[in-house]
């Protein structure tokens, strides 16, 4: 995400339009690969957003992008955590998740599934939260294992074991992907065209 | 340093990602000269990190910035920084519908569905705090034959907001030919009254209750929440839900539906604007569970 400078000595926070339209779909991209679904990321990126408006005076000038990256990646993490505590603690009638699964053909559904890397998105979203937020800080949104560090709280060394962790779940997710996968044969597709076997 | 078992683990990314130190790199480097397995675990994760990194851009929804900048307008003009903000009135309203487009149903059927009675309240109990689960049980546990309507509850083929019952915050620009509004109310005065309203909406129909009392969303099984217009709408088993003013709205059907009603009753919020954003921060209290 591209900084907006800020002298420590003068600085005042940026006007609210210039915010907004500077790192909204940075925080929707983030929120997208973070949740996999649009609805959840336009719903994550409002929240966000609320809660920038909200802290906008008392924040100390810095990397407006880190600052974005911690409350995106938290509030999906504590999101997630809510529901597996809802989930584990209701009947069943409100499972949270039920209506995604139902929702198979609203349009962005239909945008997502149309992509080439529909699959690769699917494995991340298989890919346990805590696991995935690594993943996707490193490897999609560029950060140092320091930065990851601290916008999720943890150590160095957990950084470096849940971003392998991820990488080798995705792996085997998409093992189709690998170059030593075996290819579908050819061969009952192009009928008569196939070799005829040697005499 | 070598990972467990002899092997290099989860040095394998920070190779990769050369994060590794100095000291460590080399030795790393060392033990893939005569080790194929970590050979192999490095050469896949650095596929892998290319293959993740190959992601597409994401397309930003259309009025994403400008439902975000009307959060700003919602605390006026200059709290942060003082911009050039869209004003709430000004939100894009694509989807609001038509003139006309509210037709009649009959009494007979809000009866048959049997909504509201003294039960529901007691269900919902006092003090006036509306969990979403309870605006939501209140379909299901009523016996309708204990409802007594309202004085202010009339069938009208005017204005919707004319017709709802007095003290209830009524919908604004809810273009209607026809509506039927029919309240109830409680044997027990402490749990206050609820209006029923059966709606069809281009056909579909939808059901919706409104009482006196605060939404309490950190208390709620909330599935989604979004903005429509300036109230924010939860989404809670069959219903969504949503504060409008002083008052509790609850609404079933279609989504599409339920979302053209609550958004009708954006501009009849008697304390917008100020309030919004604490409805709002209370939604977002649901996410982080703070």
């Amino acid at each position: 995400m591209p900084e907006i400078e800020a002298p420590a000595a003068d600085w005042q926070p940026p006007a609210w339009d210039e915010l907004v339209r500077e790192y909204s779909p940075q925080v929707f991209r983030l929120a997208y690969r973070l949740t996999g679904q649009r609805a959840d990321a336009e719903d994550l990126t409002q929240e966000v957003f609320i809660r920038v408006f909200r802290s906008l005076d008392s924040y100390q000038p810095g990397t407006f992008s880190g600052w974005l990256h911690r409350i995106t990646t938290n509030l999906f993490l504590d999101q997630v955590r809510r529901k597996q505590r809802q989930r584990t603690s209701a009947l069943g009638e409100y499972d949270s998740d039920a209506p995604r699964a139902a929702r198979g053909d609203e349009p962005e559904r239909h945008f997502e599934m149309t992509n080439l890397d529909v699959d690769i998105q699917t494995a991340l979203a298989e890919l346990a939260p805590e696991y995935r937020a690594a993943v996707v800080l490193r490897d999609i949104e560029d950060l140092t294992y320091e930065e990851i560090a601290e916008v999720l709280g943890i150590s160095l060394g957990t950084v470096r074991s849940r971003i392998h962790r991820g990488r080798a779940k995705l792996r085997t997710a998409l093992a189709h992907r690998s170059p030593s996968a075996p290819s579908t044969p050819a061969a009952p597709l192009l009928g008569g065209l196939a070799p005829r076997p040697a005499p | 340093m070598i990972g467990p078992f002899g092997h290099l683990g989860p040095l394998a990314s920070g190779l990769v990602d050369d994060t590794l130190a100095p000291e460590e790199r080399r030795r790393a480097l060392e033990h893939l000269e005569h080790c194929a397995d970590c050979d192999r675990l490095v050469a896949e994760q650095r596929r892998q990190r290319r293959l993740t990194a190959t992601l597409g851009q994401v397309s930003v929804p259309t009025g994403l910035a400008d439902r975000l900048l009307a959060l700003g307008a919602a605390e006026g003009a200059g709290a942060a920084g003082g911009a050039s903000v869209a004003p709430w009135s000004q939100t894009p309203d694509a989807r609001r519908r038509s003139a006309g487009r509210f037709v009649l149903v009959s009494a007979a059927s809000v009866v048959g569905l049997g909504v509201v009675a003294s039960g529901v309240l007691y269900g919902i109990g006092a003090p006036r705090v509306r969990t979403p689960e309870a605006i939501a049980q209140a379909a299901v546990s009523v016996d309708a034959t204990s409802a007594v309507a309202l004085s202010g509850a009339t069938d009208s083929s005017a204005d919707p907001g004319a017709a709802w019952p007095a003290g209830f915050s009524a919908p604004a620009n809810l273009s209607a030919s026809a509506l039927t509004v029919t309240g109830t109310t409680a044997s027990d005065t402490d749990a206050g009254d609820i209006v029923q309203v059966e709606l069809d909406v281009d056909g579909e129909t939808v059901t919706l209750l409104e009482s006196h009392g605060t939404l309490d969303v950190d208390a709620g099984s909330v599935s989604r929440s979004v903005r429509v217009g300036d109230v924010e709408a939860h989404r809670v088993g069959q219903w969504w839900v949503a504060q409008a003013g002083t008052d509790v709205v609850a609404v079933r059907g279609s989504d599409d539906a339920c979302l053209t009603v609550l958004r009708s009753f954006s501009t009849s919020t008697p304390t917008f604007p100020a309030a919004v954003l604490d409805r709002m921060g209370a939604g977002w209290r649901v996410v982080t569970g703070d």
